[in-house]
């Protein structure tokens, strides 16, 4: 129990972070989102639901099939990573995340809370050199430039059709 | 490890097979239906929150398991908490759905008694299969003794349908009194 307590503390993170989003949305009735985003953030939902299935799926049978001796927490966390990831890609492409996420002091404080459990993997890698811990770190980082990159584009492609609606007009 | 493959090689077909079967099968009846049963704007933003509700149990049941394993507490095979779990998370969908009446279409027919036999039938085979492989020789609960799950799922989705159903005609009896 000692050597996974920053384990256990990451995924006490995540319970709160959890409960902390669900409290802020039930504060803001849907994070002020309208019927149209409503409905995207639905399926982006539903995205997350099947991708969160498909992972926990395919990692635990990648791990009975090569006989890998990962804590299986290890393999929970990640598959909770890809189904978050998956609504988060949905919502914004769909343009249905900025509601759901709009003050600068929530977005700030998801960033501190990930920085804060990424932060804590790289140190569990670090101290006992264990792949599991490198694993949950590298999806991570890898989520968030992905996110990153998308989101980029996604500012860009607005952007763009707004000139070009200006300029029509 | 080569037993192994072969096994997630079938699992994996398997799975496969049924999509594959269920698609062509909607397809089809799509095709043939006569009349065009499709969710309302409410009901899909209500499908929407019940998917949510689903997404968050998954989440919740990912994170019980997850402390569960830090605290070194096994209670049974991983296989059979994958499965479990999956079941809670679709149960928590279709259970919200239900109560948010976005679980059936506009016009489509809510007589859903074949969900009794259907979940007897899965309690009874898994009585059958699990006679003597409930446990494992470590005392784990077996991937077996998920038959019994799911046929427990039918009977308490059922039960759901029809406090909806008796809730309902309550409600449409108060209005006609009121009016």
């Amino acid at each position: 129990m000692n050597n996974t307590m920053s384990f256990a503390f990451s995924v006490l993170v995540a319970v709160l972070l959890v409960v902390f989003v669900l409290i802020y949305n039930k504060k803001t009735k849907n994070g002020g989102a309208d019927e149209r985003q409503q409905i995207a953030q639905g399926k982006a939902y539903c995205c997350g639901f099947f991708t969160m299935i498909i992972l926990n799926f395919l990692s635990n049978q990648a791990a009975l099939c090569f006989k890998l001796e990962f804590n299986s927490a290890v393999l929970f966390l990640i598959s909770i990573l890809g189904g978050g990831f998956a609504f988060l890609l949905v919502c914004l492409w769909k343009d249905a995340l900025i509601t759901r996420i709009e003050t600068k002091k929530l977005w700030s404080v998801l960033v501190v809370v990930w920085i804060a459990a990424v932060s804590l993997y790289v140190f569990r890698w670090l101290k006992t050199s264990k792949i599991e811990y490198m694993l949950v770190f590298v999806c991570c980082f890898a989520e968030l430039v992905v996110l990153c990159i998308n989101l980029l584009i996604k500012t860009g492609i607005d952007k763009n059709q707004k000139t070009k609606e200006l300029t029509c007009e | 490890m080569n037993k192994s493959i072969g096994f997630c090689i079938g699992l994996v077909s398997g799975i496969v097979a049924v999509m594959l079967v269920s698609v062509f099968a909607r397809k089809l009846a799509k095709k043939h239906s006569k009349s065009c049963k499709e969710f309302d704007e409410r009901q899909t933003i209500a499908r929407g929150k019940s998917w949510r509700t689903g997404f968050i149990a998954f989440i919740v049941m990912n994170l019980i398991l997850t402390l569960l394993e830090l605290a070194d507490v096994h209670f049974a095979e991983p296989a059979f908490l994958f499965l479990i779990e999956t079941l809670i998370a679709v149960m928590a969908f279709v259970i919200d759905a239900v109560f948010r009446d976005a679980y059936f279409k506009v016009g489509e027919s809510k007589n859903v008694w074949w969900f009794v036999p259907f979940g007897l039938v899965y309690v009874a085979l898994g009585f059958i299969n699990c006679k003597d492989k409930f446990l494992t020789d470590n005392g784990l609960l077996s991937t077996y003794s998920i038959i019994f799950c799911s046929g427990f799922m039918f009977l308490i989705v059922f039960v759901c349908i029809c406090i909806k159903k008796i809730m309902d005609k309550k409600s449409e009896k108060e209005e006609g009194e009121n009016e």
